[in-house]
């Protein structure tokens, strides 16, 4: 016993020696971050960045601005997954970033809403609007009586354009981008003729049905569709739906379902890119993750969705506005803040954007001007005709249209139970 | 031996009344202080702000939250994925509560009586729980790929082939995937404290068990089994709540899907508060599956309870 | 060094005692035992033999998917991912965080678990129940109530704050779990230096404690896996990337856009090794218990 007590005694003295160290570090580190508080005198601004892709960009762009005007700029960027949360803290702690970066709108308008954003339309009013074109400031317009109960006004300025459709592999399925398959049909019936495989992420299912109804519906009616004014059931929202049950009897879509998960999208990126996909469907950025994912491989093409039987109007891809900021108007600097992402805006400043992130500028003549790789070419070519509106899917219906795509070529469900699961999740948020 | 009986007895001394029990309730609440303390500022507070937000309007970033009574209740009945994923989720809590615990006692078992490659072992089966859960979806959704995925290759090679499967996209095997991953996951945890547990099991009991020729089985029935009931009940309490508040596993696997074969509360609740930014409805959900928590575990608690006294 | 003093000098008179299963059959049990484990060995394994072949291949190669064993093993990745995601301050920090929330955690859940087990006191149930339930609170919807509370102590940007969470996340497992094993434990030693007039934090220091060595370093690996893990707090709770933990050095290389899996595989096999190595060190604890042994 005697040995014993002493021993034990003496680990415990390791236990509070250990204990004491961690403790101090801990202090250390506490005085350290209240250490660096002090340090404020010239005119400091914080980006808060959601994009890994535009951060080289963004970071170059800063540092030559600091150059220019002696404004220092710290670029944060807590990642894609994490930007949302953080920014929500942000909000709670009321010590947001001068700039942040708007992301899509559902999301954003809560920030909105709480007076975290600058309303910018008088400033785009008075000549800033020349950066951009039309579309991307009708976009990114909350009219009187939106769907999601923004204050009208234009929050956010976006230096990107955003389009959806295919990127097909020639190698494996036979077309071309001399020649992209002009039907839906013909689309199907190259990947089934070479036994290439088509593969669609569960979460990009509502921009492809939103994409495919165009054939039937303007975008006035797909506007009333999703401010519910307009119901699901209806031909060109069905014949939508069904284009997928059409893939799955041709035996096209990979592994006969739809992949889901938080990855979803980009491991279907990935079988692409490694040239296991025939096709893809997929948003304009895809491009870019390309040329990180296999750099070798750049005999691909981009191509918008090919018209479908008995359409009424030519397929439109559904328009996003890409990257872009949101100014604090809270911040200790809402005039500089402004005047740099005006100069961010500006055609110079894009076409680093463009160049470097590999993105649609969404200034019109650099967009018709700038040098557009060959494999983005398709989705370039979509922003001409895509479809403009300025609401989009209510998130219960976004979940509920990935959820029911999943399920319709699983054929677990019909494309009316489809219709009418929508409809409901619909009905729940108005 | 003799002195661990003695043990029995001693606990039912009746405690005496007035200034010394004051005292022993004292001493009591001054060895829990600190728990309840940080318990109390870190947990419940927030805990009870939560329960007061399922009566309000919130949408995480809105300073203001307004009143609305039971309509987050009302909401939340009518939301057929909340109730889809409250019938999931009691598979989960099953395949946790049987497959989890019976491999990480049996493998606590095993791994106690072996001589050589102890250490092994024990590192071995503690390793997966190192991960963080993002790691985890990256190395299955790519072990379990449907087309190229080792799995699937492996069964080919061995002439299986007929039972390759799209794993995480085929409705009907799907949710039994996700538990298995999760069981790989997470049985380290019980292994260890059952390990822990076998260690304060008096060797004396097993001596004397030898000496009157006991088999295996009845010295795990008669020694080991009620031996080990304290460390069973925790054990298993412990990973049936783990495996009922499944959340990181399934939302990088399979994000609830292939439709909503595979939601789970706790997935349904942070979607409704970071996807659908109603903090209300959310919180509500929580008060609903929290009560249904406490009343299970209440009832398993109280069964264990009666089991260790038998 | 004075722990194996300690484990040794108990260990020696129950060595005599087997624990070991009476030899019938022997041969046929023991390959049956060891393939048992050895399976559940492979599995375990699997997937981490995986990951250290995928933190050696290049993008292209992994994500094709189709090689089990790098071609060319591509060892940069490592340097990639220790100085692109700066895993020394980062490791640092994880450190000292996980130290802190280790040893508050022991020294709160081991006092609350006796108390529990072995004191009679008005409000033990009660307590028990708080606790239980305390335990079943789904974490997403409180969350930012919690992070709400921490801006109004003045807590964020705050190391303190930051470790005063992971304890008190740690606490109510723990206590249930020391509970358990205080109860598993002989009450003679504590009783006979009760006899010698010690109170109960005496007893509870010089006796309780000490055997209570293989319950404590149960909870003391779990609890440390659960800290170093840790990242939507430290996240929103931190503005200094300086004061980050690791598992921001691992954030760095997740993102759709930018795809690095081969390097956040190496980052993550880089970032496991201190939680293994505090593993080795800790389960000799596990399973050299010396409670069975002191009553002798």
């Amino acid at each position: 016993m005697g040995t014993n007590s002493t021993a034990r005694i003496a680990s415990r003295r390791t236990i509070i020696a250990a204990g004491s160290w961690a403790i101090a570090g801990t202090l250390a580190l506490a005085g350290c971050s209240s250490s660096e508080k002090a340090a404020t005198g010239a005119v400091g601004l914080t980006f808060m960045n959601q994009s890994r892709g535009q951060e080289a960009a963004l970071t170059q762009l800063a540092k030559q601005y600091t150059t220019k005007t002696g404004i220092k700029i710290t670029i944060d960027s807590p990642g894609p997954a994490d930007y949302l949360p953080k920014l929500q803290a942000k909000a709670q702690s009321r010590s947001m970033p001068d700039i942040y970066s708007s992301f899509a709108a559902t999301e954003m308008a809560p920030f909105y809403k709480a007076g975290w954003a600058m309303d910018l339309s008088a400033e785009l009013n008075a000549g800033w609007s020349k950066n951009f074109s039309p579309a991307v400031l009708k976009m990114s317009t909350f009219q009187e009586g939106n769907n999601l109960g923004v204050k009208p006004g234009i929050y956010s300025v976006h230096w990107e354009t955003q389009t959806y459709g295919f990127l097909i592999n020639p190698a494996l399925t036979g077309m071309s981008a001399d020649k992209p398959p002009a039907t839906t049909a013909a689309f199907t019936d190259a990947l089934a003729a070479k036994g290439a495989k088509f593969s669609i992420a569960a979460s990009q299912t509502p921009f492809f049905i939103q994409a495919l109804a165009s054939n039937w519906l303007t975008d006035a009616e797909i506007e009333a569709t999703f401010n519910g004014k307009a119901k699901w059931k209806q031909d060109g929202w069905r014949n939508a739906f069904q284009f997928l049950v059409d893939l799955k009897k041709a035996g096209v879509i990979a592994n006969d379902a739809l992949p889901g998960g938080q990855d979803d999208n980009p491991n279907v990126e990935s079988s692409f890119f490694t040239k296991k996909m025939g096709a893809i469907f997929d948003a304009s950025p895809g491009v870019s993750v390309g040329l990180r994912t296999n750099p070798e491989f750049g005999d691909y093409f981009s191509a918008g969705l090919p018209t479908a039987p008995e359409s009424l109007h030519e397929p439109r891809s559904p328009g996003v506005p890409g990257k872009g900021a949101v100014i604090n108007p809270r911040g200790d600097h809402p005039k500089e803040a402004l005047a740099f992402v005006k100069w961010l805006s500006e055609p110079a400043q894009q076409a680093v954007f463009a160049k470097t992130a590999r993105i649609l500028p969404s200034n019109p003549e650099l967009l018709a001007s700038a040098d557009i790789p060959g494999q983005l070419a398709g989705f370039a070519a979509g922003v001409k005709g895509m479809q403009v509106m300025s609401t989009t899917f209510a998130p219960d219906v976004n979940t509920a249209i990935k959820a029911e795509s999943q399920r319709l070529v699983l054929g677990e469900a019909t494309v009316d139970d489809v219709l009418d699961t929508i409809q409901a999740a619909q009905d729940r948020t108005s | 031996m003799t002195t661990w009986r003695l043990a029995v007895p001693v606990r039912r001394r009746r405690p005496p009344r007035g200034r010394r029990a004051l005292r022993r309730n004292l001493i009591g609440w001054l060895f829990l202080a600190p728990a309840i303390a940080l318990i109390g500022i870190f947990t419940i507070t927030p805990f009870a702000q939560a329960i007061l937000l399922s009566f309000q309007s919130w949408d995480g970033v809105s300073p203001d939250t307004p009143w609305v009574g039971l309509a987050n209740y009302d909401f939340v009945a009518s939301d057929p994925i909340f109730w889809a994923s409250m019938r999931n989720v009691v598979f989960f809590g099953a395949v946790g509560f049987f497959l989890g615990n019976g491999i990480a006692l049996v493998m606590a078992l095993a791994v106690n009586s072996v001589a050589r490659g102890k250490t092994f072992f024990r590192t071995v089966f503690y390793l997966p729980g190192v991960l963080s859960v993002v790691v985890v979806g990256l190395l299955f959704s790519f072990i379990l790929a449907p087309g190229s995925g080792i799995l699937n290759r492996l069964l080919g090679l061995v002439g299986l082939g007929t039972l390759q499967q799209n794993w995480l996209g085929d409705p009907a095997v799907a949710l039994p995937v996700v538990a298995a991953v999760f069981v790989w996951f997470h049985w380290g945890f019980g292994f260890l404290l059952f390990l822990a547990g076998l260690q304060d099991v008096p060797k004396e009991l097993y001596e004397a068990a030898d000496l009157d020729g006991a088999n295996r089985w009845s010295k795990f029935r008669y020694i080991t089994w009620p031996q080990l009931a304290p460390v069973t009940s925790i054990v298993s309490l412990l990973t049936l709540l783990a495996a009922l508040q499944i959340f990181g596993t399934v939302q990088v696997l399979t994000n609830g899907g292939p439709g909503n074969h595979t939601m789970v509360p706790t997935l349904a609740i942070y979607n409704e508060a970071f996807v659908n930014w109603r903090y209300g409805s959310a919180a509500a959900m929580s008060v609903i599956f929290g009560g249904a928590l406490v009343l299970l575990s209440v009832l398993q608690l109280a069964i264990t309870r009666r089991r260790s006294r038998v | 060094m004075s722990s194996r003093t300690t484990g040794r000098a108990v260990e020696m008179p129950v060595a005599s005692a087997p624990a070991r299963p009476p030899r019938r059959g022997v041969g046929l049990d023991r390959v049956g035992l060891y393939g048992l484990l050895g399976v559940a060995a492979l599995i375990a394994l699997f997937p981490l033999l995986w990951m250290l072949s995928g933190s050696l291949q290049s993008l292209t190669e992994l994500l094709s998917n189709e090689r089990f064993l790098p071609a060319d093993p591509q060892w940069g990745n490592y340097v990639t991912a220790w100085v692109q995601g700066e895993l020394g301050v980062y490791l640092r920090n994880s450190v000292i965080y996980t130290g802190s929330a280790v040893i508050g955690i022991l020294l709160v859940s081991s006092l609350a678990g006796y108390a529990l087990a072995r004191l009679d006191f008005a409000g033990k149930g009660a307590f028990t129940f708080v606790i239980l339930a305390v335990m079943i609170i789904p974490a997403p919807a409180m969350f930012l109530a919690q992070y709400k509370l921490l801006i109004s102590l003045g807590l964020t940007n705050n190391p303190v704050g930051y470790v005063l969470v992971l304890i008190t996340s740690g606490i109510p497992m723990s206590t249930l779990i020391m509970r358990s094993f205080f109860v598993s434990q002989p009450r003679a030693l504590e009783e006979a230096a009760a006899l010698d007039g010690a109170g109960p934090l005496r007893i509870f220091w010089h006796v309780i404690l000490p055997l209570a060595r293989p319950g404590m370093a149960a909870v003391a690996v779990i609890q440390g896996l659960g800290a170093w893990n840790e990242y939507l707090m430290a996240l929103v709770l931190f503005d200094d990337n300086s004061l980050m933990p690791i598992q921001r050095g691992l954030t760095s290389f997740t993102s759709a856009e930018t795809p690095q899996q081969q390097i956040l595989l190496a980052a993550t096999t880089i970032s496991i090794v201190p939680v293994v190595i505090f593993y080795l060190m800790a389960q000799r604890h596990i399973v050299k218990g010396i409670g069975a042994g002191a009553i002798k």
